[in-house]
Parts: structure tokens; sequence; C-alpha cells
């Protein structure tokens, strides 16, 4: 994240933030900088400044696209998303950079993304889930209003909405609370200044040297997880944390695949708010942000499970809401598709860049 | 075994030095460590005595062996031996940040292949764990390994024990295997003390490993040496490992403690890195003498780790790695499970052991007892020609031309073939002695045509470059055997009238025993004279027994 100019604050107001962690990604995309982007999202990083900037964005399947060359943060929940203004924009992209990767042994094969599947759509049958538990304590009205609404026009449309429980959603983020450090900790082992980066300058032993360059070249966040990682591995409370984390990954990752028997996609929202302030932001140290924040996202990263988010209305001062489509493993096209027909009737305010002759001819005639 | 020329005398020499007597008067040189003398009791159970009375020692071997594969076990970086430094290292060998392990196939099928081999179980799914460490050969602040579910589990390895000075005959001996498991190996640091600093070669940083657990089965230094013998002997006819010790392509720790007889399990402490089989059976028998020496004096052995200085000759307690680390292991996530298939269909993308098990060579047990039971061998010379691959091969040429005395084939392969194997450093097969004249030659000395000092006449002539046949070269030389009944007879006939005090106290002495003495007296005598070396000693023998009974 860092301070954004978000463009309907205007002067004088107080900046807002764009999320994140890919948040730069998202800004790229929204200000028109960039016509896609891509981000890694591991509990909501590319979902949340995508929500919060108001563009289209996919975490996909986990091992649609590869992670060669990821910088990993919690290896078996991390995605490579994309981010883009529009469905279309996207599943192109996606389209691109999806598939096996012998590089990588957890990436698989996926179908290719024809541009005409997005077409001619048609939601008259489609069972849409509403997680019951995904209504939750900190979400503003608006933010819930946007959802039903929503939820409403697939109703129009002819797909059948209907209330879901996914039981276990509230333990998404203890358990991820636990994950995360474990394997931060781990991925983050090799930062010891010796082959590359930051290297302390003790030179009294190799233990001297590798502690000062960690002190030095991680910060307060980084050194908290890597502490709180290393106390989860140790042998004696391997079982009681690591373990036990797995097991309620499973049974997080067990109520997606019972939904699925009675619905085909589910709706919710992505964030509880619209994009906090920066004020605000600062204020909250970053466990807590990941606690709130994250409710709706990750628990989508543990059972690995697609989801696209898309904006569906501004709020009432003008902050983009988005919601989120959630399908079974490797449905990814059947997100793009939902989308790509939902994005055209949800009327969500577009920047559309006018790259004509014309207008860059003014341009050129100006700088003159 | 005396007519060794002097590269085979040091061989011999060194195998006697594994011998507990030369190995613990070394020992006694050192003060901590107790006098200890091995015996072995009526169960056939190899036990030391003191003067405090009796104890055990018990000894587990973990076996790291570099697996023969062109690439390593995550990387396609190569993986030889010799490489200029750091020149064989991926970005994900140095642990770049956003790189991913991809498993070499080859790896998997060598694990399998030497599990097979060594009776393991192989698990059909196994599973790679992180153990985490810091280190400066270690990049990314792990190892990748089989910690929770490894390749392949239990097993056996039978290893002959030869030459041991443990007073006993030459014997099997046999450790369980606990595990077999796939992991990383480590890089170098070599330490530059002049300008203070460490030196790290990733080189070998990734290079696949088969590390093998032994149970806590074996009781003495020898026949840990004897274990890492045989299993250098499967590996290397497997041609999973090539199992050069002084390579590093095979290294071995010791799991080493002592107890009363009939006590429980007492502390071990572990000498790792031992890197020959001297080394081996060395550090053992410190080891045990270190640990009986601090029990005695009412000390206690500390669970650590140490080294063995091969200079000193003693076991060191290592400074740098702690004996309690908490490894942090946690699974790996970049890599699904391993899962194995064993059927007849043909998967391109699964590792399938059928195919792998119809690979297996004869194992060196096998040909040890191929040798024993299709050729008479005894258990030390099987054992010795499976040890010598290149004899081995000749030996088996040989057989082919139908030796009458595979024993007297098998002594020549070790004394002729293998010293000018030697001397002119070709291959056994490659010497100007050819299988088939071997047997041509022995066969005539055999069948008494020729005696031992003309058979070995001729084969240094063949040696040195005669290309003759051996029929021609006796002929030539005249080495053949005299047999004819009337010359022998003369001869006798001259022995006795010249001996003739000597055959009448033959003659006249009634204890049979008594008697074979003066006959043997009679044919030391006969053996002064150069005649000896032309006759046919069996027949003359035979006939002047005949002829003095016939004179009595």
């Amino acid at each position: 994240d860092g301070r954004v100019v978000e463009e309907h604050t205007g002067e004088g107001k107080e900046w807002v933030v764009a999320g994140g962690s890919s948040g730069g990604s998202a800004v790229a995309v929204a200000s028109g900088a960039s016509l896609a982007s891509l981000g890694s999202d591991t509990g909501g990083s590319v979902r949340i400044p995508a929500a919060w900037t108001g563009v289209v964005s996919i975490k996909p399947s986990y091992g649609r696209v590869s992670r060669h060359g990821l910088v990993p943060l919690v290896n078996s929940l991390d995605c490579p998303g994309v981010m883009a203004r529009s469905v279309r924009d996207l599943a192109m992209v996606l389209d691109c950079v999806q598939g096996r990767d012998i590089m990588d042994s957890t990436s698989v094969e996926s179908e290719k993304i024809d541009m005409g599947q997005l077409e001619g759509i048609s939601v008259d049958g489609l069972r849409v889930g509403i997680p019951q538990e995904f209504l939750c304590e900190g979400m503003t009205e608006e933010v819930v209003e946007a959802w039903s609404k929503v939820a409403s026009v697939l109703e129009e449309g002819g797909a059948k909405v209907v209330p879901v429980s996914l039981p276990h959603t509230q333990l998404a983020i203890p358990c991820y609370s636990v994950l995360n450090p474990c394997e931060v900790a781990s991925n983050m082992a090799r930062y010891d200044g010796l082959q590359f980066g930051l290297r302390g300058k003790a030179s009294s032993s190799t233990e001297d040297m590798f502690a000062e360059s960690r002190a030095k070249g991680f910060n307060d966040v980084v050194r908290g997880r890597i502490l709180a990682g290393n106390y989860f591995l140790l042998k004696k409370h391997y079982q009681e944390f690591y373990l036990q984390a797995l097991k309620v990954r499973r049974l997080v990752t067990q109520d997606y695949l019972s939904a699925w028997s009675q619905v085909d996609l589910l709706l919710t929202p992505v964030t509880l708010t619209t994009a906090p302030t920066f004020s605000t932001f600062t204020q909250q140290d970053n466990r807590s942000q990941t606690a709130t924040q994250d409710f709706c996202t990750q628990p989508v990263n543990l059972a690995g499970v697609p989801a696209l988010t898309l904006p569906a209305s501004l709020s009432s001062n003008h902050l983009p809401i988005s919601i989120q489509l959630v399908a079974p493993l490797n449905q990814d096209t059947r997100l793009l598709r939902v989308g790509a027909w939902l994005e055209d009737r949800l009327d969500f305010p577009r920047l559309v860049i006018d790259d004509s002759l014309e207008t860059e001819q003014k341009i050129v005639e100006m700088a003159k | 075994m005396f007519t060794l020329n002097f590269n085979q005398k040091l061989f011999r020499l060194d195998q006697r030095l594994f011998s507990s007597q030369i190995a613990s008067k070394l020992a006694q040189n050192v003060e901590e460590v107790a006098q200890l003398k091995t015996l072995v009791d009526k169960n056939k159970q190899i036990l030391r005595q003191t003067s405090t009375g009796l104890w055990e020692s018990v000894i587990g071997l973990e076996v790291h062996a570099q697996i023969n594969a062109k690439s390593k076990l995550f990387s396609s970086a190569p993986h030889e031996f010799n490489s200029p430094v750091n020149s064989n290292v991926s970005y994900f060998d140095a642990s770049i940040p956003g790189t991913l392990p991809v498993l070499n196939r080859r790896c998997v099928e060598a694990g399998i292949l030497t599990s097979l081999a060594l009776g393991s179980r192989l698990n059909m799914t196994s599973f790679f764990d992180r153990k985490h460490y810091f280190y400066s050969d270690l990049p990314a602040g792990y190892q990748i390994t089989q910690q929770r579910t490894p390749l392949a589990v239990g097993g056996t390895l039978c290893f002959p024990v030869l030459d041991s000075g443990l007073s006993r005959d030459a014997y099997q001996g046999s450790s369980s295997i606990v595990q077999l498991q796939l992991e990383q190996d480590s890089g170098k640091s070599l330490h530059d003390e002049e300008g203070g600093r460490s030196l790290v070669d990733l080189n070998r940083c990734g290079a696949g490993l088969m590390e093998i657990v032994f149970g806590p089965d074996l009781r003495h230094g020898e026949e840990a040496a004897a274990l890492v013998k045989e299993l250098v002997l499967v590996l290397e006819k497997l041609d999973t490992c090539k199992a050069r010790m002084e390579r590093g392509e095979l290294r071995v720790d010791a799991n080493i403690s002592v107890r009363r007889p009939g006590e429980e399990l007492g502390v071990r402490t572990e000498v790792k890195n031992l890197n020959s089989i001297r080394s081996v059976a060395r550090a053992i028998e410190y080891e045990v003498a270190r640990q009986v020496m601090m029990l005695e004096q009412g000390g206690v052995v500390e669970n650590e780790t140490r080294s063995f200085d091969l200079g000193m000759k003693k076991t060191l307690p290592m400074r740098d790695k702690e004996a309690k680390q908490d490894y942090r292991f946690m699974p790996e996530p970049n890599l699904p499970p391993l899962r194995l298939v064993d059927d007849n269909t043909d998967h391109t993308d699964m590792i399938n052991i059928s195919p792998i098990r119809s690979t297996m060579p004869e194992l060196p047990a096998q040909t040890r007892s191929r040798l024993s039971d299709q050729f008479g061998l005894s258990l030390v010379t099987a054992a010795q020609l499976v040890e010598w691959p290149d004899l081995l091969d000749y030996f088996f040429h040989c057989v082919t031309f139908s030796p009458n005395s595979y024993k007297e084939l098998a002594d020549l392969v070790f004394t002729v073939v293998q010293e000018n194997s030697n001397q002119t450093g070709l291959p056994a097969l490659e010497i100007k002695l050819k299988p088939e004249v071997l047997v041509k030659a022995s066969n005539m000395r055999q069948a008494r045509e020729i005696s031992y000092t003309g058979m070995q006449e001729v084969l240094g002539m063949v040696l040195r470059g005669d290309t003759r046949e051996v029929i021609e070269i006796v002929k030539d030389r005249d080495l053949f055997l005299i047999r004819d009944r009337s010359y022998i007879e003369n001869f006798v006939r001259e022995i006795i009238e010249l001996k003739s005090d000597m055959v009448e106290k033959h003659n006249k002495e009634t204890n049979k025993k008594k008697q074979g003495k003066i006959f043997q007296a009679l044919m030391r005598e006969v053996n002064k004279d150069p005649r000896v070396e032309k006759v046919d000693m069996a027949a003359f023998s035979q006939i002047f027994k005949k002829m003095l009974e016939d004179s009595s």
C-alpha cells in the first residue's frame, strides 16, 4: 500500500489507501496507466485493492497460474492474480499466463479460455449461494446493500439465489494466523546476507553476520512473523499449532466442497468497508487489519478455489464497493462468464481511455 | 600371500590394521580410553572385557550416498566431480527467491532400485519435508528431506566379516535397516584461517543423496567396516552411487553407545563424516573405549556430536554443531506427494516400480553364494573375488574354458593376474596372459604334467610376451614331469641305497605315526636332489612307499 490519491475524493480531502498488498498494481490499472496488471493473492492481496480501487480482479484456482518466479509468502496459499478494467480484458490476460509449468510442481493444466465463451451468456437456472456467515460484524450497510443488489440482478436474470452455510468461515483467519508465520519463517530463512541482499558488517562469526543481516534487513512485521512461525514449528508445539491449523484448513475446504452439491457459485462481499483513509489505516497494526478486512477473502485461499471480484456500486462518498463470486476448483471460466454477464448489467462507472486520433492531435497542439 | 608386490603388500597390511588388537594398541597411546579386550562368547556375541567386567558396544550407522545422476535432486544444474568452484549452481541451488524445486526422476529411480536391493519396503506414497538450520553451506536455511514418510522402510544388509582378528572364523554379519530417504546434499564451506574468512562452494549444494539409516545392530568397529564395504559393493553394482569415499560420494555417521550386557541402551554419541573404511573402524573403536573409560570413572556419556581426527586417532566434540537442535520440520509445500505405482501398464507421468525391479543385477551376496555353490570356493576367496570386479570378470572368463581346479584358478587370479594387472596398470582382461592360456597351464599342472614351478615359468614367459601355445613352451623348456615308472624306480633304488640306515629305521618302526615321520624325513632328503624338479613327485612318493614296503 501507499498513499494514493483516490480519483473520487478530490482536493482538500484526506487521502484514501488502495489496500494491499498488490495496491500498486491496482492503482496502475485504475488510473489508466496500465491495461492490466499482475499481483499475488495469499489472503486477499489482489482482490482487496481491486475492490477498493474499483477494478476487476481474479484470484485463479491454486495451481492454475505458475508460481515460478513469484517471491513466496505462503507457498501453499499464494496465487498470482490478474487485475483489469473489464472482465474481457481480464480473461485475455489470464489466458496468457495460466497453464502447467514444469518449473512449478504444483501447477496444473488448464483449458484455453475462448473469448467467444464470454458472449451470449444466460444465467437462467444458475444456482447462486449466499453464505450466511459472511454477514459479519464491522460490515457496513452499504456493503450489504451492494451484495443484495447484485443478488437481485442475478435473480432477475433467472438465477436461483439461495442461502447456504459455510460454518467454519470464522476459523479461517485464526488458521491463517498460524500457517502464514510458519511458512514465512521458513521462506525467509534464506535471507542471511550470504548469497544476496543486505549483509551485516559483523565479522566475528557467521552466526553474528547472519543475525545482523536479518535484524537490519527485516522490519517489525516480518520479524514478528518469523518469531511466531519458529515458535509454532518447534517440535513440542508442532501438533498443537501447525498440525491443528492444517486440520482446520481441511474443515474450511470441506465447507466449500459441501456447498458445491447445492450451488454452482457463491456470491459474497469482498471487504467489510470501503477504502479507509490513511489515518484510519495507520492506527491499526498489521495483524488486526488483516484479521478484519480479510474476512471474506481469506477462506477462499485456504480452500484453493477461484474467486472473481467485480465493482458493483459506489458508496455515498463515491468510493467503489465490489462483490466476489466464488466457484469450484478449476471452474475459473464459469467465473469469467457470469462476471461478464453481470458487468454488462451492473453499469459501474468505468474509466474509458480516449486514445482516438483527434484527442492525440489536440494534446500535441496543447504541448506546443 | 607373501610373494606380492609392494602395492599389494600395503593393501594386505591395511586390512590387518583393522584388527581390534592393533586398533586398541593405538588407542592405548591416548590416556582417556579404557584398556579393552574383545572376546566372543559361546553365543558368538562380541563383548568387551575390562577389569570391572563385561561391556557391550552398540553401533548403528547412518550412511549418506550421493546419487549417481547427471543433475541434482531438484534442479537441472549438473552434478560433476571437480568442477570449477561455483560453476554448477542453478538459481534454485543458490536459493534465489522465486525458484521452486522440481523432482529429478532418475534420483527417485535410483532410490527405488537401492531399496529393492536392500529388501526394504517401498512406501507407495512418500512426502518431502523442510529441515531448518542456519549454516553457510545451506543457502535456503533449510534442507529438503523426507522425515515423516521416507521412500522406503525396513530391510536388511548381510555382509561377510573376514580377516578381522575377532577370534572368530569368517562369519556373516547383518544389520537391519530403519529407512531409506531422499534428501539434498549441502554445499561445502572451507575456512581460510589466514584470511579470517569462510569460503563457500555450492557445486554440491542440492545434489541428491540417499540416506540409509541402519538399526543399532553392530557390536564392533570391524563389523561396521565390513558393512560399509558390502554397501559400497552393492551400490557400485547397482550403479546408483559411485561410492568412492575418498571423493565424498559415500559418508558414514556412527551412533555409538555402551552398556553392561542385558541392560538398557546407554546414552549415544554420534561420530560424523567418516570418509574412509579405515576411519569407520578406528573411530568406533576409539569411541567405545572412551565411553567405557568415562563410565568406569563414574562420569556420564553426553549425547553429543563428535568428529574423528584421523591424525590424532581420537574422536573430538564438534564445536559448531550443537547436539540438540530443533529443526522445526515442516512439510515442503512446493512438492506434491511422491506416488509410485507397481504394475505392468505403461505410465509416462508416474514412476513405476515394476520395470525398475526387472533391471536388478546379481548382487554381491548372490555372486558369493554362486561362487561357493557352483565352484566350491571358500567364503574368504569368494568375498575377495567379489570385492575385485575386474578379477571376478577374469575368473568367469576362465570358467568357460573348463578348468580342473577352481581353487587353484582363483589363487592364480589373485597372485599372477592381479600382480601383473597392478604392474602394467591394465585391466585384468587386457594383460598378456589370457584366461584360456591360464586355464590350459593350470590344467596341465592339475594333471601333473608339469610342476607348480613349471607352471609359474610358463605363465611368466607368456606375460613377458611369449605368444606360443602352452604346450609348445612346455616342450621347449623341457618342463614335462617325468612319470616314467622305470626311471622313478631307479631313482628310488638310488635313494634306498644311499640312505640305507634311514630306510632300515623306517622299516623296523612298528608305530605308524613314527614311521610316517621317518618317511617325511626321507622325502626331505630326496627333495635336496635337483632331479626332483623334473619328477612327478606324487608318483615318486607312491612308488617310494611301495618299494619301501617291498624291501622290508
